[in-house]
Order: C-alpha cells, then structure tokens, then sequence
C-alpha cells in the first residue's frame, strides 16, 4: 500500500511541477526558466541522495558518470527545455501528452539499438500511444 | 512558421531526448550505479550545461524576471526531482510492475491540475483528454510489459 501512495506522491510531482513551469514560463524565457528549475531540483536530489546513498556518490565509477552526463544532456538542456518551449507555445495539456510518448520512443529505440524484443504488450500499448498521438496532434487550433 | 506547429515540434522533440536517455539507462546502466546517483549525476550536467547557455543573459543588464516566476520555475524544479526521489522510494516498498503503471499518471494528473487551476491560462479540450487517456493505457500496457518477468 505504501508503494502505491509513495508512486501516486510522485505521479503528483510531476503533474504538478508542469503546471507550476506553465505559470512561471508566463514571465521567464524557457532556457532561463530550465536553468532556475534545475538550480532547484539538483539541490533537492542532491540532499537525499548524500541522505540515503553518500557512499555511492563518492565512490562511483568514472564509467557511470559519463552515461550519465549524457543521459543528463538528453534529459535537461534538451528535453526538459524543449518540453518548457513547448509548453510555452501549445500548453500543459497538449505537451504532456505528446511528452508522455517518450516511452513509445525508448521502446523503439532499445529494439532498433539494444535488440530488445518486441511482445504482444509492446505492440499493443504502443497502438494506443499512436491512437493517442494522432488524435492530440491532428486536433485544430482554436 | 505556426507558432503551434513550433510547439508540437518542440514537444516530439523533447519526447525524442527524453526517450533516449531512457533507451540508454535500459541498457545496463542501471548495473553502474544506483538511480538517486545517476540523477545527481546527470541533473549537475544539465546544469551546468544550461548555466554556459544563459552566460549571456545572467551577465546583461536587461535581464528582467519576476520573483514570481522565478518561485515558480523553482518550485516546478522541486517537484519534478521529488517525483525522482520519492519514485526512488516507491520501488523500494513495492515492485516495478506496480510502481511504474502507477507513476505513468502523472500526465493525466497534470491535465487535472491545469484544468483546476490555470482555466485562465489553458482550456483542455475533450479530444486533448481522450489523446491523453490513451496514451497514458499505452503507457500503462508498456510499463507492466516491461516489467513483468
């Protein structure tokens, strides 16, 4: 039970931090604005993480700090500034949702790239996240 | 260009970079080091990354931004990485196949939070809804996928 409030707390955060970007973004360019949110967000992760897991921090291996420099390159001067951009121009609703297709992305580049393979599941979900996609994308501006 | 268009342009982009960063943890990263280090990691690359880009305006004397919204771009910034840690916790209290259907909400619960408080700003269609409902099962499909053994 725990696990489902702790999940659902998260889901929250989330929602909630786009809509919190939404009203900032109406006085603050989306590039500054990324910057000033990951001030934020880094301090926060940064204290739980010397809370919980200071020996890992300190001893990790160089390998992992290089993925995950480019993870963090994808993640944040790209992704989360593009997804404030967004934002900016067509709103929280329609960009969260397109954004929500990211795992559609990820899939296909893990069977193109990593040979994941594809199962029924896979097919499936990936048919209403195109459903989806389409329908949000091909609706006409007001 | 439509500066709608521009956004949505904008919006796949951002799936692309976020959906490869994911392609690119799937694949063994997760074995280096754990997920609380790697967003440390990764959320200090982004910032100062973003720092070099902004060198000019921090520097100019025209910058001008409101508290306002600069209380909110941090407190957005403080909620997306406690979605980080807190979902760090949640699966260390339930299994993966629980967790990540659960987290996949988040869309559905930031298109509830828009309607409730910026109705001034932002108006939510019923197909913008019904989009975002199946995406969100697609998601939930993929996620227990995944996580299933």
């Amino acid at each position: 039970m725990l696990g489902i409030i702790l999940s659902l707390l998260a889901a929250t955060g989330w929602g909630l931090s786009a809509v919190l970007a939404m009203v900032g973004l109406q006085g603050v360019r989306p590039a500054l604005g990324t910057l000033i949110s990951l001030v934020s967000g880094f301090i926060i992760v940064l204290l739980v993480t010397l809370a919980v897991d200071r020996e890992e921090l300190l001893s990790v291996q160089p390998e992992a700090i290089i993925w995950f420099i480019l993870i963090g390159i994808l993640n944040f001067p790209m992704g989360r500034l593009f997804n404030f951009q967004s934002m900016s121009r067509i709103g929280v609703s329609k960009s969260t949702t397109v954004l929500a297709s990211s795992t559609l992305f990820a899939m296909a580049l893990a069977v193109i790239l990593i040979g994941e393979r594809l199962t029924p599941l896979i097919v499936i979900g990936s048919a209403f996240i195109l459903t989806g996609l389409l329908i949000v994308l091909t609706e006409r501006q007001q | 260009m439509n500066n709608t268009v521009v956004g949505y342009i904008f919006a796949v982009a951002s799936a692309l970079s976020y959906g490869s960063g994911q392609a690119l943890t799937r694949k063994g990263l997760s074995d280096l080091t754990t997920p609380l280090v790697g967003a440390t990691i990764s959320l200090l690359a982004g910032l100062v990354i973003l720092s070099l880009m902004n060198i000019r305006s921090i520097g100019s004397t025209d910058l001008k931004i409101s508290r306002k919204a600069a209380l909110f771009m941090a407190l957005s910034g403080l909620c997306a990485s406690s979605g980080i840690a807190i979902n760090y916790f949640a699966l260390t209290k339930a299994p993966l196949v629980i967790v990540s259907p659960v987290v996949s909400t988040n869309t559905l619960i930031a298109i509830l939070l828009t309607h409730i408080f910026l109705r001034r700003l932002e108006r939510i269609t019923l197909r913008t809804m019904l989009g975002a409902i199946l995406v969100v099962i697609g998601v939930v499909i993929m996620s227990i996928s995944r996580a299933l053994p």
